[in-house]
């Protein structure tokens, strides 16, 4: 309980300021809106006071309790989420006003970040009661459902959430005692993982508000992608600028969408550039070693790698970047295998590559795709896809038998005239 | 209300247009400003959600399962760029691409073996055992994962579902439902047998023999003619307990 000075206000502490005040807050439990209290905020250096109308006393929450503060504004209100650092979930505080927003968030942030409570000393504390009083606000707060709108929530809450169960100092020893430390370390992961999932629910449900009003405008956009002709150039330039945001958020989030696609590719294109780019530098000395095709999955296996772990490339990407290989008229192509295999070609390596098949079907009399799958433990496809370049190169000539099925051997009129 | 006519009626219709129009960009100009703030707020989040979890989500595989899957709810793919704030901010990104990068070598060296069928749970227990840049704590989940991210390469790599097992096929052919069938009469110890197989399905001799000479004839399977009892044994090598951990190369 935080007692009232005679204008009505919360009494201060010593050394405490208010850096935001608001009045008709509507505070309520997270998932339980219909249940709102009202009353006056405010946001010191020190903690979060509230209190209700027409309540004799106020309720404090020490700012050391706070773990985050969300900012959960929709189009039409101003929502701020106050998440506790211990199970009990989180506060929300409806404000009046859309424009108080700004000045609430930045005070309850500098109340966090801060961290002011820490220099009150203990004997101030203790005589003006402050933890005593934070710990009855902090169980009101907790759970304004059990007050009636408009009411000041006086009453200990009745639902209180259960406490993560504390080791006992203990001085047992044998097996019980280890049992005991074991339940101990138990709970406390099991403690912090509830405490891990409070924060991803809060942070996914802030994905999840960005995504609604990402799929609005590119609704919009969308619809009036169908009047374009019609539109005035600074429309346009307004329409692209916006289209431009939108793909900026698409991408930085990784929103699955198939409309999506379009100006994800627009805003992508400079990062796939020089990905490809790069690719053109690195792929074709490796290419030329393992015969002048590989494929996607092998190239990107052997980028990865040569990349050492070090900001690593999504699949997504390095396959946006091959597609570029060919209108940014690089030494690398994309062909599809016969299976649908989707593979990478250097024009440079074809030759070094005919050249080796030449010297194992010389070696070897003839040359089958199986033989070149055993020897390299390639896709058939792929196999097959090299010998074809080498005949294609003059350096192989093919025998195709309903025995032996195809076979390759040397061209001897190309290669030994 | 009465319909406007002539001139007048054209007006109207135009000023209602331009109105339209006018109140379309403002909503949209609206939909854009609020964008940007949540986007800046959400940004901000993450950070200090990365600050306290990041260990969390690249050490336990149940919050990283959880992650995942919340993020699917709404609609967000966490992989999908190396660029994206979820990749860099939380560094999940790396840990699935090197993740994807080491499932592709395992099944690529250990396909003259098994010809490109692994256990999910095999291709896991060899994870496990190599060294590991980002973690060791693997989950089934996430190997399942970077195959899907692997998909995205055309390169052949799916996944199929047996019955309790699923496996990885990174040879490009297609599967048909009868040499699906076969490898699930034998996820158990990868054994197939011809006349189990015909018993178990009611299929003719045709058949059976059709099923099992593709397997035979993509290296998926290898003939026993020794097995005991005398009847010829087709093993599954990439579903035999320990098989893959055997290195091939």
């Amino acid at each position: 309980m935080v007692s009232l000075a005679p204008g009505g206000a919360p009494q201060m502490q010593t050394g405490e300021r208010v850096l935001a005040q608001l009045h008709d807050v509507r505070m309520y439990e997270k998932d339980k809106d219909k249940a709102k209290v009202a009353g006056a905020l405010h946001v010191t250096n020190h903690r979060l006071v509230f209190k209700a109308g027409g309540a004799a006393h106020a309720s404090a929450v020490s700012g050391a309790e706070i773990a985050a503060v969300n900012d959960k504004s929709s189009m039409v209100s101003a929502r701020l989420e106050v998440v506790w650092k211990d199970a009990r979930g989180a506060v929300r505080f409806e404000l009046a006003h859309k424009k108080e927003r700004t000045a609430c968030m930045d005070a309850m942030k500098s109340l966090v970040t801060g961290k002011e409570w820490t220099k009150i000393p203990t004997a101030t504390a203790v005589a003006t009661g402050t933890s005593q009083a934070t710990h009855t606000a902090n169980r009101q707060v907790a759970a304004p459902t059990q007050t009636a709108p408009g009411q000041a929530p006086t009453q200990a809450p009745t639902r209180v959430q259960p406490q993560p169960q504390q080791a006992k100092p203990t001085t047992a020893v044998g097996v019980a005692a280890v049992i005991q430390r074991e339940k101990a370390k138990d709970s406390a992961r099991q403690a912090t993982l509830d405490s891990s999932f409070g924060d991803l629910d809060a942070l996914i449900s802030g994905a999840a508000e960005l995504v609604s009003v990402a799929q609005k405008l590119q609704a919009a956009l969308a619809r009036d992608e169908l009047h374009a002709a019609e539109m005035s150039p600074t429309e346009l330039a307004l329409r692209n600028q916006q289209n431009e945001d939108l793909g900026r958020v698409l991408q930085d989030l990784g929103i699955e969408s198939p409309v999506a696609v379009v100006s994800k590719g627009i805003k992508r294109s400079k990062y796939h550039e020089q990905l490809a780019r790069e690719l053109a530098q690195f792929l074709p000395g490796v290419l030329e070693r393992i015969g002048g095709v590989a494929t996607s999955v092998d190239a990107y296996c052997l980028y990865i790698r040569a990349r050492s772990s070090i900001e690593l490339v999504a699949p997504d990407d390095f396959r946006a970047a091959c597609k570029l290989f060919e209108p940014l008229a690089l030494p690398l192509r994309n062909v599809t295998l016969s299976d649908n295999v989707a593979a990478i070609e250097c024009s440079s390596a074809a030759e070094p590559s005919a050249q080796r098949l030449l010297a194992l079907a010389k070696q070897k009399g003839s040359i089958s795709p199986m033989d070149l799958v055993r020897e390299s433990t390639m896709p058939i496809s792929l196999a097959l896809k090299q010998l074809e370049q080498a005949e294609q190169l003059g350096r192989l000539c093919r025998d195709e038998h309903l025995d032996h099925g195809t076979r390759f051997y040397p061209n001897l009129f190309m290669t030994s005239y | 209300m009465r319909r406007g006519v002539g001139v007048s009626g054209l007006h109207a219709q135009q000023q209602h247009k331009a109105a339209y129009e006018q109140a379309g960009a403002a909503l949209n100009a609206e939909l854009t400003a609020s964008m940007k703030v949540q986007m800046e707020q959400f940004q901000h989040n993450l950070e200090s959600f990365a600050v306290k979890h990041k260990k969390d989500i690249q050490n336990n595989a149940v919050f990283r399962a959880k992650f995942h899957a919340m993020c699917l709810t709404v609609g967000v793919d966490p992989l999908v760029s190396s660029k994206g704030v979820w990749a860099s901010t939380l560094g999940v990104g790396d840990y699935y691409y090197e993740l994807a990068v080491r499932t592709a070598e395992i099944c690529i060296t250990t396909r003259v073996l098994n010809g490109g069928i692994l256990d999910v749970e095999e291709c896991r227990q060899r994870l496990k055992r190599k060294r590991f840049t980002f973690t060791e704590d693997i989950s089934h989940d996430d190997v399942l994962r970077a195959v899907e991210k692997l998909k995205v390469l055309q390169g052949g790599f799916r996944l199929v579902q047996l019955d309790k097992k699923t496996v990885i096929q990174s040879m490009p052919v297609e599967l048909s439902r009868d040499q699906v069938t076969a490898m699930q009469l034998c996820e158990d110890n990868g054994i197939l047998l011809k006349s189990k197989l015909a018993s178990k399905t009611g299929w003719k001799k045709e058949r059976v023999d059709a099923a099992v000479k593709f397997l035979l004839d993509y290296e998926m399977c290898w003939l026993d003619l020794q097995y005991a009892g005398g009847e010829p044994a087709y093993w599954i090598l990439g579903l035999v307990k320990g098989a893959a951990a055997q290195d091939v190369t």
